[in-house]
């Protein structure tokens, strides 16, 4: 077993990229987990004598537009930027492949029911879908994950579909059956371990879809309430005193390329390992 | 001897992947004449396609590289020009042009074929758009395809297997090559069909003058139709010779294996098949020597040296690289007697009048408009102990029937009787004792295997469905138990599906049907996707599993030499209606039904001179789908015997004497 | 092909009607009394009862539910308080704002991307496509309203070259609205341009090693026509499945990107309604906009048919 992951791990980072961007997940993990070691200063300490300050030795990227230092808001914006992402993609896949299991194992009507309903969501723009759901819902962090992970449900529920039907059709589903398993039997043992590697994949590939997301919905006002620091409102805070501090706006902007870069990469790796047939189609 | 056409000298084609250096091509020289077929023969892996395309360039590059060689065509070396050159492109299609395996993937799906053939014409002649159609229909009409003129605007999707290879053929020959190579051309097609393709390829060769190298993994088309013969194995020509002189004199121990370990048409039933011990060298572990001593019976310590052997000389045509003269090569290949099984006369299964009907459906309510007769009125009855074979071509229901035995699927009418218990109505969870006692061997050893279980979950799980052992130590004890009796090391039983090679897989596909102590196994085309030197292996191992457990066998095939090897009596299937059932030997010596007839001298024999005196009777057309079946007797349409009657009429199955029925109006007439 | 046509045309029918109960029953959960919320706590009584009764909250669901509907299908979007207008006349004047954007912004993606994933396809390995490669994973990382603060900053701030706000339609005044929409398309269609130019590369990477392209070698063809006359045309089938969540991608971007250029569309409109609970706007405007996407859903499936025999001869 160890040595198989041992194997597993070479495979994936023979690629220098992908062990980088490992790397940057890494990095910005510690800091949302360790944030008050990583941030120099107190992110919420605001000093209105000091707003809007450039770069210094005290304050390392400025301070924005109530004096409270950047670079600490940064570091702490990873918490949300991490517990959302992830969060909402493992929502968005519990729900999705629930769906898609069902609808894919059932078919008939079901199924047909189910897809026009994944159909119906999919004509409405997440981002769009999101706002009025937390319009309903209301603000807080478990309502954005909850409302990005309801909008993200058609690709893990599609994608589980797809997984089951070709998968169900594969000989030893048949010689599951013919060996004496009950349907519950094969489809635990047998079709459902076939289905998770790709589920797996897409999880990976959706988190910086879904940090993303989240930045987009602090930006318009409707994720995350202030003074909780997230990438996409400091962005939204800093657009306003683009002439005076650049850097307020742009700073926060690098952070979440980065991370959803990472995230991007890790997970095309992730799908290269998984699927030497894909290799290098990236 | 006049000019050669093609000269291949020394060719040499390595492929650099992650697994390191593949020599995949290795020192291959060989020659063609105008005019002449030659076959070559080769394994999975053993270079036979790379060394054609890398001539032309085919190949991808990198990772392939031609590392040396020269390929004379026509006077002028072609592997000197690049692989875009307008050079080479001149010679792709207008010099040497090239059929594939994959009739259903080699055309462009979204082009016409009448636009692919154009294509090729307005590439290499001066004709005008006018012109060059009227060359296409033409040709369509003359590779055999009906209706060309309005055919020539259909897709490819729109042609049958069997038609696209036409397509293929009447575009490669389009701009007259010199030389024509049919890269496992009919390898995906039904056996009829196949005969058909053959043939129309050695009339353009009579008719053109043109060459043709054929390449494939099966010796007996190669004994019909080529001249020359190359055998290749792990990238380096084993053996070269007339078809005479290698079918009579073989003189490489792979050869000589290879001609043994296929069951023929015309072969001693008694004898056990011989088999080539092992699996084909994969090119990358290549290590210099003679690629072929880890599994030759002959091999001495001189074979193992890294030096390759210096050929051995017969005559000007026939050479093989061995370091032995053939007369030095005796002993080892002894045959031995095969096992005998004792056939009860009690039947074990019987099958009355069993169909199964898929419904087509139409438009979005889904009406149902018809119903598309897989299985139709089916009757027949295994003995205890006994191997019935099943033969037909595609959707001739074999895997449909194995289904509904199984009751995977739910017949639509008629009985089961297994051991004398109607098992068609049963609900699936009376099944149990059924899933114990009937177990199935699939075609495919790669995907009847759960990818993520290790090899011993796969054996042992029928062992713990059924709980057949008490204790873990009773389990692990069987599971090793049935690893030994398929011949596999016990120690590999942590190893997961993908880590062992077809051969492998398949031993472990029947260890896991063994598994519940089954009294009766359906095989499906259990060796069709194997090796043909894994194929015998895998044959005898079924026959001793036979005579050591005393299993009955349903033993489906589209190969009518592999199952008149194994079965006891055979039945003939067409369109999902029973043609014929007699015990083998009526079968092959006294065919009643058109069908049969055909079928059986649609397989070529491994001996040219047997081929030469066979009479041929090809049939025309191809298997229709089960949508358009033919009404009244389902093969009317083929049939050279067909009378009116038999369009109206569904001919019953008729006693001729106690073991051999058949459905044919006619039958009395045609003997 | 009429029967796939006539079979898409009912699924959508469905699609519709489930998008109407969904976009009707999201109103329905927001909390507290409807009215209350839409105008504030600080009206009179009796103008809250007038709105209450010609809104129709005072009916049962079921039957609010088929008015609205009713009204919708006969062209009645209903009436927006924020706005203090007819929302079919704030769609007509600002869904021309949004398709424009949209559409060019759509235009440039699939152009671009297609090319540059062929460029990288047919180049392999190259310079050229680890460049290009590496931007289209930046692109594709990078959110939209960064990237507009970005260009905000150097060609407006800095530079001063062209507009930071606003918005004309080209028939209006051509030239301004050229110098208004380069910054949004950009925007908008930077992501597009990155998926598609990842899909296009592993599409056609894919096709290129399909038989039939070994025959179109095998025949002779030079292979500037093996790549265009098969490689790419083959590869834009699977693409063209992706034109329509294109399209949805650039109206949900409409509603950062308008907000942040103060243009006066579609997506500020949507974003206004959920803002301040503006009901019949939000409902209509979803439901609309879901119409539209499985318009163009369609027009995407007919033509994906229409380019693809082995499904329009099913």
């Amino acid at each position: 077993m160890l040595q198989k992951a041992r194997k597993f791990c070479t495979v994936l980072f023979s690629r220098k990229i992908v062990l980088v961007s490992a790397l940057v997940i890494l990095f910005f993990a510690i800091c949302a987990i360790a944030s008050p070691l990583m941030a120099p200063c107190d992110p919420y300490e605001q000093d209105l004598s000091r707003r809007l300050e450039g770069v210094s030795s005290e304050h390392w990227l400025g301070t924005d537009q109530l004096g409270r230092d950047l670079y600490s808001r940064i570091v702490y914006g990873s918490r949300v930027a991490f517990m959302v992402g992830i969060l909402a993609v493992i929502a968005a896949a519990v729900m999705g492949c629930a769906i898609g299991l069902v609808s894919g194992y059932f078919g008939g009507w079901v199924d047909q029911v189910l897809m026009r309903l994944m159909e119906a969501q999919m004509s409405i723009p997440p981002l769009i879908l999101a706002l009025a759901l937390v319009a309903v819902f209301g603000r807080s962090i478990p309502m954005l994950i909850f409302v990005l992970g309801v909008s993200a449900i058609p690709n893990f529920a599609r994608m589980m579909r797809g997984q089951v039907l070709s998968v169900r059709e594969m000989d030893y589903v048949a010689a599951s059956r013919i060996r004496g398993n009950s349907n519950t039997a094969t489809m635990v043992r047998h079709i459902l371990p076939n289905c998770i590697s790709p589920i797996i994949v897409i999880m990976t590939q959706s988190i910086g879809g879904s940090i993303l997301a989240e930045a987009s919905m602090s930006f318009l006002g409707a994720g995350i309430v202030p003074p909780t620091a997230s990438w996409g409102a400091m962005v939204n805070d800093g657009y306003s005193y683009i002439y005076d501090a650049p850097l307020f706006a742009l700073a926060p902007g690098v952070a979440i390329i980065l991370l959803v870069l990472a995230f991007n990469i890790f997970g095309d790796g992730l799908r290269d390992a998984l699927d030497p047939r894909l290799r290098g189609a990236l | 001897m006049g000019e050669n056409l093609l000269e291949l000298r020394g060719l040499q084609t390595v492929f650099h992947t992650r697994e390191g250096l593949v020599r995949a091509v290795d020192d291959v020289s060989l020659s063609v004449q105008p005019g002449e077929i030659i076959g070559i023969v080769g394994e999975s892996g053993s270079g036979k396609s790379v060394s054609m395309m890398s001539m032309i360039k085919l190949i991808s590059m990198p990772p392939g590289e031609i590392v040396k060689g020269e390929a004379i065509f026509e006077g002028q070396d072609i592997l000197r020009y690049e692989q875009k050159s307008p050079e080479l492109q001149r010679i792709r299609g207008g010099g040497i042009s090239m059929i594939f395996q994959e009739p259903m993937t080699s055309l462009n799906p979204v082009m016409t074929i009448g636009q692919q053939i154009e294509e090729s014409i307005l590439l290499h002649l001066k004709y005008t758009k006018a012109q060059a159609r009227a060359r296409a229909i033409e040709l369509l009409g003359m590779v055999g395809i009906p209706d060309p003129e309005s055919r020539i605007d259909h897709y490819p999707n729109q042609f049958s297997g069997g038609m696209r290879q036409r397509v293929m053929i009447a575009m490669a020959i389009s701009c007259n090559p010199k030389l024509l190579i049919a890269d496992e051309a009919t390898t995906a097609l039904d056996v009829t069909t196949q005969e058909q393709i053959l043939n129309l390829l050695r009339d353009i060769v009579r008719q053109t003058n043109m060459a043709l190298i054929i390449i494939t993994h099966n010796l007996s088309i190669i004994a019909r139709y080529a001249q020359r013969i190359y055998v290749m194995y792990a990238g380096n020509i084993a053996e070269q010779g007339r078809s005479e002189e290698l079918f009579y004199h073989p003189s490489h121990p792979y050869t000589m294996g290879l001609l043994r370990a296929i069951p023929r048409l015309d072969s001693d039933k008694s004898a056990r098949l011989l088999s080539i011990p092992g699996a084909p060298l994969n090119p990358a572990q290549k290590t210099g020597c003679c690629p072929f001593a880890p599994r030759c019976p002959y091999a001495v310590d001189r074979c193992r040296q890294p030096v390759m052997p210096t050929p051995q000389i017969y005559s000007d045509t026939h050479r093989a690289a061995c370091w032995f003269r053939r007369e030095e090569l005796h002993g080892g290949l002894a045959l031995e007697k095969a096992h005998t099984h004792p056939v009860a006369d009690k039947p074990l299964l019987e099958v009355r009048q069993l169909c199964k009907y898929f419904p087509v459906t139409k438009g979005i309510t889904r009406r149902k408009v018809g119903d598309v007769k897989a299985l139709d009125h089916v009757s027949f009855t295994i003995r205890q102990g006994e191997t019935f074979g099943l033969v037909g071509e595609s959707g001739c229901g074999k895997t449909t029937l194995a289904k509904t035995l199984l009751r995977l699927y739910d017949a639509t009418s008629g009985e089961i009787i297994f051991k004398g218990q109607n098992i068609a109505p049963l609900k699936e969870r009376h099944l149990r004792e059924l899933r114990r006692e009937v177990q199935f061997i699939f075609q495919d050893p790669y995907g009847s295997l759960d990818p993520r279980q290790t090899a011993g979950n796969v054996v042992g799980e029928a062992v713990r469905v059924h709980h057949l052992a008490k204790t873990r130590k009773e389990y692990e004890r069987r599971i090793d138990e049935l690893f030994t009796a398929v011949g596999l090391d016990p120690a590999l039983k942590n190893r997961a599906p993908h880590e062992f090679s077809g051969g492998q897989r398949q031993r472990l596909c029947i260890a896991s049907a063994l598994a519940s102590d089954p009294s009766f196994i359906i095989c499906d085309e259990p060796i069709s996707a194997l090796d043909v030197s894994i194929q015998s292996q895998i044959l005898n191992l079924l026959i001793d599993l036979q005579a050591e457990r005393n299993l009955t066998y349903l033993f489906i095939a589209h190969d009518l030499s592999v199952v008149r090897h194994v079965s006891d009596r055979i039945m003939v299937m067409y369109l999902g209606t029973v043609m014929e059932i007699a015990p083998w030997q009526d079968l092959y010596e006294h065919p009643l039904h058109p069908y049969t007839k055909a079928l059986l001298s649609a397989i070529p024999v491994p001996d040219p001179v047997v081929e030469a005196n066979r009479p041929s009777a090809p049939i025309i057309g191809e298997v229709p789908s089960l949508i358009n079946r033919p009404s009244g007797c389902v093969f009317h349409n083929r049939c050279p015997y067909a009378t009116e009657r038999c369009k109206k009429e569904f001919p019953p199955l008729q006693e001729v004497n106690e073991d051999h029925i058949v459905a044919c109006f006619e039958w009395e007439k045609l003997i | 092909m009429g029967r796939f046509i006539l079979k898409r045309l009912w699924q959508t029918l469905i699609i519709l009607l489930l998008v109407s109960v969904v976009a009707f029953m999201l109103i329905q959960f927001i909390p507290g009394d409807p009215v209350y919320v839409m105008l504030g706590e600080n009206i009179s009584k009796e103008y809250h009862d007038t709105v209450y009764e010609s809104m129709g909250l005072n009916q049962p669901l079921t039957t609010q539910y088929f008015n609205w509907l009713g009204n919708m299908l006969r062209g009645d979007m209903g009436y927006s308080y924020h706005f203090r207008k007819n929302v079919n006349q704030l769609i007509a004047s600002r869904l021309p704002v949004t398709l424009t954007l949209g559409i060019i912004s759509a235009v440039v993606s699939v152009v671009l991307g297609v090319f540059f994933g062929a460029v990288t396809a047919v180049k392999r390995g190259t310079a050229t496509d680890t460049t290009l490669t590496v931007l289209a994973n930046i692109g594709l990382a990078t959110p939209s309203f960064w990237i507009a603060v970005l260009l905000v900053y150097i060609f407006s701030v800095k530079l001063g070259w062209l507009p930071a706000v606003g918005f004309t339609l080209p028939w209006v005044n051509f030239q301004k609205s050229i110098r208004q929409m380069i910054l949004p398309v950009i925007c908008m269609s930077m992501g597009g341009v990155a998926s598609y130019t990842r899909q296009m590369r592993s599409s056609m990477l894919e096709v290129i090693h399909q038989d039939y392209v070994r025959t179109a070698r095998s025949k002779g063809l030079p292979e500037n026509k093996v790549i265009w006359r098969y490689a790419v045309k083959n590869s834009l089938i699977p693409i063209l499945t992706m034109a329509s969540t294109t399209l949805r991608g650039c109206i949900g971007g409409s509603a950062i990107i308008e907000t942040m250029f103060n243009i006066v569309g579609m997506g500020q409109i949507m974003v206004i309604a959920i803002n301040y609970c503006d009901y019949q706007l939000l409902q209509s405007s979803l439901f609309f906009m879901a119409g539209i996407t499985c318009l163009c859903n369609l027009i995407v499936d007919i033509a994906y048919a229409y380019a693809d025999p082995r499904i329009r001869l099913e």
